[in-house]
């Protein structure tokens, strides 16, 4: 009488993963699922955050004093007179967020989401430089994916030479700029920045990505690559911008 | 420990996951895994099925989770039923420590094969991190089998009603 009872259940259980997976992928985005788990699970870890924060307030505040000296610094040699004419193009906004969450090693969660205009394939940057897109923004939080995801791949181009060239993630290695021309001059230093797309999206262009560090020469190659450190604190992430249109008036 | 308790350790897990063991540089074990195992190995493969479809549905949607909802549910539903037919109660002590081990080994690898089978990541992406995750679970999870193996339960316990 038991047994058949159990298997029953067991059966039950995984048809309703199974169906899960299906009706999400085949039929119908399961939005609502998601949202609803993002919301009570996006607000605990809104609230561990800020809980944190409070904790280590001091430091914290030391910490963003330091980086809004060198952020000013930076501005003023820039020679950008107004703030206007910053590396946040006109029609954009940007919307502060601090990582709660942390995926594995490939995304991190902010607490920042639809409400605050966010949505996907919107380019997200720290104060050094860019650090990924957001996939997916629920309620009150987002999902970001990381430049160093294996998945990842951005339109770059080297600073000081113009040529343009992807910028893929190499999982436990950094980035590596692959550049269209197999001749093209790039040197151990060089700066690389994001191309940008129409519209800003997914990535706007000239977020710093990172410095060339090593030259890799492969003989015959069609491509030119090169390792790239990001430029973006990525192992120690806390306060993220996110670059948001301007909601049409 | 009551079916109360394995339900609120599986949905608080993959909150614990995010919050605090992905933080850490030199990595850590996959938490959800091992509260399913748990269950698996306490009570058997009915809870040990259930306890994956909760705390995988749960993982499924914790931000900044982005892929196909019932993923992780569905593979870790999988684990549990494993984990528990492994270590149904028999002659052989062993058989908890080799259900703990196979139980942790297999709730870490099945997830990241679905996410990379389902196409949400790419296969580099997706195994990046799993020898060193493996490395932390699996000795976990042979901790979880020899408790359970020192406690050797005189029977399988019946569900009543779930």
């Amino acid at each position: 009488m038991v047994a058949p009872v159990r298997r029953a259940l067991v059966l039950l259980v995984l048809a309703a993963a199974a169906l899960l997976v299906v009706v999400d992928r085949a039929v119908t985005p399961l939005t609502p699922v998601r949202a609803a788990g993002a919301r009570v699970y996006g607000a605990a870890e809104s609230a561990f955050g800020v809980a944190t924060r409070v904790f280590g307030g001091d430091g914290r505040l030391r910490e963003l004093e330091r980086e809004n000296a060198a952020l000013r610094a930076r501005l003023l040699s820039s020679g950008t007179r107004s703030a206007g004419r910053l590396s946040v193009p006109g029609g954009y906004q940007g919307v502060a967020a601090h990582v709660v969450g942390f995926g594995r090693g490939r995304s991190v969660a902010i607490d920042a989401g639809a409400s605050a205009g966010l949505g996907r394939d919107m380019t997200v940057l720290d104060a050094d430089g860019l650090v990924g897109k957001v996939t997916w923004a629920g309620p009150g939080t987002a999902s970001v994916s990381l430049i160093t995801d294996a998945g990842s791949s951005i339109g770059a181009r080297v600073a000081g030479s113009g040529e343009l060239g992807v910028v893929t993630g190499v999982p436990g290695a950094g980035l590596r700029l692959s550049l269209f021309d197999p001749n093209a001059p790039v040197e151990v230093g060089d700066q690389v920045v994001t191309l940008g797309s129409a519209g800003g999206r997914p990535y706007v262009a000239g977020v710093p990505i990172g410095t060339v560090t090593a030259l890799e020469s492969a003989p015959g190659a069609a491509t030119r690559t090169a390792l790239v450190r990001p430029a973006a604190r990525l192992s120690a992430l806390g306060l993220v911008a996110v670059i948001v249109p301007r909601p049409e008036r | 420990m009551s079916a109360v308790g394995f339900v609120l350790v599986a949905l608080v897990a993959p909150l614990a996951q995010v919050l605090l063991v992905n933080r850490a540089a030199w990595g850590g074990p996959d938490l959800v895994t091992l509260a399913v195992v748990w269950p698996a190995l306490a009570r058997g493969p009915v809870w040990g099925c259930v306890a994956g479809l909760v705390a995988g549905l749960a993982a499924d949607v914790t931000p900044p989770a982005d892929g196909t909802v019932g993923r992780t549910a569905l593979a870790l539903s999988l684990t549990g039923l494993l984990a528990g037919w492994l270590r149904r109660p028999s002659r052989a002590t062993r058989r908890p420590l080799v259900a703990g081990v196979l139980g942790a080994g297999l709730g870490t690898v099945l997830p990241c094969v679905a996410a990379a089978g389902l196409g949400d990541e790419v296969w580099a992406s997706a195994t990046a991190g799993l020898p060193l995750t493996l490395a932390w679970t699996v000795p976990l999870g042979a901790v979880l089998g020899a408790l359970h193996a020192r406690r050797r339960p005189a029977a399988e316990v019946v569900p009543r009603r779930v």
